[in-house]
């Protein structure tokens, strides 16, 4: 399969109202030609609505999506050339494997042997050229998650959208299709905007993630930035997970109940006058002297110690009064380090890994 | 055996045998009627005696030798053919677009199709009566066949209704992203799931137009007296024999027409 | 000068923008007009054949010698046809009651069978449902009359001496109609019974409640909606049933359907028989209205 065309999407001052209620309000997203942009969100935040104002199922209240430059806000949804994933799949049962992939070639108007030569590229993509003759109904729920990502792009679309076509899966299913789709976006580098709550999904799949909520777009960022550099104490809650100490300007810097904190801004790149440390379990480490300089100090009481498998995890209560949480891989020095409940206990924040996050992005 | 629980309260049979006479009682009075017609139409005597005094084929034989219920016979069928002709692709396209209008209107609309079945049928037999008389339109085909689909609509709409509740559309917003106009996506997706609850709907509206008595009553007469009318009139006036000829056959004929659906449904439930 | 250019693309461009949120509304609405449409067919039918003639109706009762009055309601206020709504109302209570009383043993029993069993006597159900009502009707004629089946049996069996008077009359009309009746309350029952869950019983039998007692205090209560439903559905039809009482009646039962019958059909007065039906309506309407303020009597017919 040749790789298709890359083209950009743009999205103006999208807006959908219903009633007064605003499923979405005024969003602007831009995603370049070729990329695998990933919408995450709660339930109800718009993401799935998002989606299917972008594939033509919803239309907005006002705003624009540009694909490739071509208005495309008022065109219908068969006449976009996107390719769609389904959560449900919704593959057609009525139909086999084969005749399924060959519906949209077959619309097109291509010849039988042009069908043919495609619908097998398509199914040896996914690796199931041996089903194509089956009933869906003879599928598994991983195999016609495949099927029907070869349906989708068995016409070379433009654009690759995707409704949390996973969640359906159990776990391990779950992390080997994630792989799939990567590689597969990889080699057809189609322009593909994937859809999910699950946060561990985003950050292993993207090339950017956009994080909506309540119709909006929080922050939109590579996976690494919005987890270093969360912009609000909405993303850095969602994402990952950190304890949240309030902390309020103090000339240049910050105070934690009196104690100077020295701290980065947040993602959007703004110093809040008040906030939130997000302090990310696993960038604690233990305090030594040398660390003085460029490390922030919080001394505490070990509430409990919890043996995970892999990782042990601490509970740590300050002598301010609020919690934080510490994270190790296990091995012999990290458990002897820590010592046991009870014992007291004094930890390190490097200035470059304390962020300050506004409560909630404007 | 008898001694054996027979449910999730641990009841025996024994205690529950009562139950089950009853029920047998029941079932048989259910279906007792229906089956005594068979033999009587193969009686000898012109009087409804059972068991019949001797067999014989002369009912039969007197209504396939009579013009008057030929004709009326064909009256109807061809109007339960037209009717379903009529009100199914009606009914279907109201159910569709009903169940995805999606507005506060449609429970409103949905309750007006479905009004004959809840309003008397004596009641819609005087109306559509008052109302052809006007437009002289009784004893024709066009109006019986009219009426009919008015009668048969409401069963389409409840069946099709139905099996779109069962159904995704989310299959039709594929088959729509991956090409197809939202009538192809209808005609190549939905409806060919849909068939089992079509069928059904269309054969209720034959059976609903052949069976209907109380509107043929008042504008199938003449020429167009249909088979219910002229049955009626025999067991009203005086009990023509050849009824229980002509009722055999219905029963063997509905019978077929409900084995003929179980079967052509038979992949789905 | 750039300023202006500026303001005047601006401007052009914002056009565009509510162009477009204008455009996308008119979409919406064409969208959903089409829909409606599709039912639009149909709805004409039903207008031109059922609303109507029947609003035209609801207007002839209430017009006599040419202006508005409500002689006619005031005709049907006698002692002929209080005996006949008497008569209508009574039937149908008795025809109601016949059918629930004998139809929920049966409608009971087949909830409990495996479904094979269960599909069996659902046959036995059906058969009857889809033979023709004047079959059934005339099968009846057969069976009660005076050297019928029922009669010989009777008295072959020395129940009793003399042929008893089973068709022609009140009794007749009953039995007819509790026939016809029993599948349209079976049916809405066995469903309604189906799906009520059986752990439900299990629950209770495990608390210490005899077979019975579970039976009374949990089972049935939850089976209410379904009994509702059926009852509903029959006395409905038998307050508006007309083959079945003019054939097994042989004229000594009047039920309101025969006599609006009567005055459309034989005497043409169309007064007297459109009032009659605006009452029939009317009551009929109210019922529904009334259970239907109660249980989502509609999901019975399909609706969302």
């Amino acid at each position: 399969m040749s790789r298709a065309h890359a083209e950009s999407i743009d999205i103006r001052s999208l807006t959908k109202r219903y009633g007064s209620f605003a499923a979405l309000d005024a969003v602007d997203l831009d995603i370049a030609g070729g990329e695998f942009l990933t919408l995450l969100g709660p339930s109800g935040s718009g993401k799935t609505t998002l989606l299917m104002v972008l594939a033509g199922f919803v239309r907005p209240t006002s705003g624009a999506v540009k694909v490739g430059g071509q208005d495309l806000t008022r065109v219908p949804p068969h006449k976009r050339n996107f390719g769609m994933v389904f959560q449900n799949y919704a593959l057609f049962p009525h139909m086999s494997v084969f005749d399924n992939i060959a519906y949209p070639l077959k619309l097109r108007g291509l010849g039988r042997e042009a069908i043919r030569g495609k619908v097998e590229e398509s199914l040896r993509l996914v690796q199931l050229e041996h089903l194509a003759e089956r009933g869906v109904h003879q599928l598994s729920g991983g195999q016609r998650q495949r099927i029907a990502l070869a349906r989708a792009v068995v016409f070379e679309p433009r654009v690759l959208l995707m409704d949390e076509p996973l969640s359906a899966l159990d776990k391990k299913l779950r992390e080997q299709m994630q792989i799939e789709i990567r590689h597969l976006h990889e080699e057809l580098g189609i322009t593909t905007v994937y859809v999910t709550h699950d946060q561990r999904e985003a950050l292993t799949m993207s090339d950017r993630i956009a994080v909506i909520n309540d119709g909006r777009v929080i922050q939109v960022a590579e996976p690494a930035a919005l987890y270093n550099r969360p912009a609000d104490a909405f993303v850095a809650d969602f994402i990952g997970e950190s304890s949240m100490l309030e902390v309020t300007a103090n000339g240049a810097g910050y105070s934690f109940q009196g104690r100077p904190v020295v701290a980065v801004a947040a993602g959007d790149g703004r110093a809040p006058s008040s906030g939130f440390l997000v302090v990310r379990p696993e960038k604690l480490e233990l305090f030594d002297a040398t660390m003085a300089a460029d490390h922030n100090r919080f001394d505490g009481l070990i509430e409990e110690v919890v043996y995970q498998g892999e990782t042990l995890f601490a509970r740590i209560r300050l002598d301010e009064g609020p919690h934080l949480t510490l994270r190790r891989t296990t091995g012999r020095e990290a458990t002897r380090a820590i010592g046991a409940a009870g014992g007291r206990i004094a930890l390190a924040l490097h200035h470059e890994d304390s962020v300050v996050v506004p409560e909630r992005r404007a | 055996m008898l001694r054996e629980p027979a449910s999730e309260t641990q009841i025996s049979h024994l205690s529950r045998l009562w139950l089950y006479l009853l029920s047998a009682l029941v079932l048989l009075f259910l279906i007792l009627p229906t089956f005594i017609v068979v033999p009587m139409s193969f009686s000898d005597s012109r009087f409804l005696q059972f068991p019949p005094p001797g067999w014989s084929w002369r009912w039969y034989e007197s209504f396939f030798s009579s013009a008057e219920w030929l004709r009326a016979t064909r009256v109807s069928f061809t109007a339960a053919v037209l009717v379903m002709l009529v009100a199914t692709p009606l009914g279907v396209a109201a159910a569709y677009g009903l169940h995805n209008a999606e507005l506060k209107i449609t429970r409103a609309l949905h309750v007006l199709l479905i009004s004959p079945l809840i309003v008397p049928i004596i009641i819609l037999a005087v109306g559509v009566f008052y109302l052809y008389v006007r437009l002289d339109l009784v004893n024709t085909l066009t109006g019986i066949v009219l009426a009919h689909s008015a009668l048969a609509i409401p069963f389409v709409v409840v069946t099709v209704s139905s099996g779109l509740k069962q159904y995704d559309m989310n299959q039709e917003r594929v088959a729509r992203s991956l090409g197809a106009s939202r009538f192809t996506a209808f005609r190549t997706v939905t409806l060919p799931q849909l068939k089992n609850s079509i069928y059904a709907g269309a054969l209720f509206a034959f059976i609903t137009s052949l069976d209907e008595v109380v509107i043929a009553l008042f504008i199938a007469g003449g020429e167009r007296t249909t088979l219910t009318r002229r049955m009626f009139a025999g067991l009203r006036d005086e009990v023509d024999p050849t009824i229980a000829a002509i009722s055999s056959m219905l029963i063997i004929f509905s019978v077929l027409l409900l084995a003929l659906l179980q079967f052509v449904t038979r992949s789905k439930d | 000068m750039s300023v202006a250019a500026d303001l005047g693309a601006g401007r052009a461009a914002a056009a565009t923008v509510d162009a477009t949120t204008a455009g996308l509304r008119r979409d919406d609405r064409r969208e959903r007009t089409g829909f409606l449409g599709l039912s639009g067919p149909a709805l004409f039918l039903l207008t031109i054949v059922v609303f109507l003639p029947v609003g035209w109706l609801f207007w002839l009762s209430l017009i006599e010698g040419g202006e508005l009055s409500l002689a006619h309601y005031a005709r049907i206020a006698d002692a002929t046809h209080f005996r006949i709504f008497w008569t209508t109302f009574e039937i149908s209570v008795v025809v109601t009651s016949l059918a629930l009383l004998l139809g929920y043993p049966v409608a009971y029993l087949m909830s409990q069978l495996p479904t094979r069993w269960a599909n069996v006597c659902l046959i036995f159900v059906l058969i009857p449902f889809w033979t023709s009502l004047l079959v059934r009707t005339y099968a009846w004629l057969v069976l009660l009359q005076r050297r019928g089946l029922v009669n010989s049996t009777l008295v072959d069996w020395g129940l009793i001496d003399a042929p008893l008077r089973l068709v022609h009359n009140y009794t007749g009309v009953v039995i007819g109609m509790v026939h016809i009746m029993l599948p349209f309350m079976v049916l809405p029952l066995y469903a309604a019974l189906r799906s009520v869950d059986r752990s439900y019983m299990t629950a209770a039998s495990s608390l210490g409640a005899s077979p019975v007692r579970a039976f009374w205090t949990v089972f049935f209560p939850l089976s209410l909606p379904g009994v509702f439903a059926g009852s509903l559905l029959v006395f409905i039809l038998c307050l508006g049933f007309y083959v079945t009482p003019a054939l097994l009646g042989g004229g000594r039962v009047m039920m309101v359907a025969m006599k609006i019958q009567q005055n459309a059909g034989i005497y043409f007065d169309w007064g007297a028989a459109s009032a009659l039906g605006v009452v029939l309506l009317v009551v009929t309407l109210g019922i529904f209205w009334v259970i239907g303020r109660l249980l989502p009597i509609e999901r019975l017919f399909g609706a969302r």
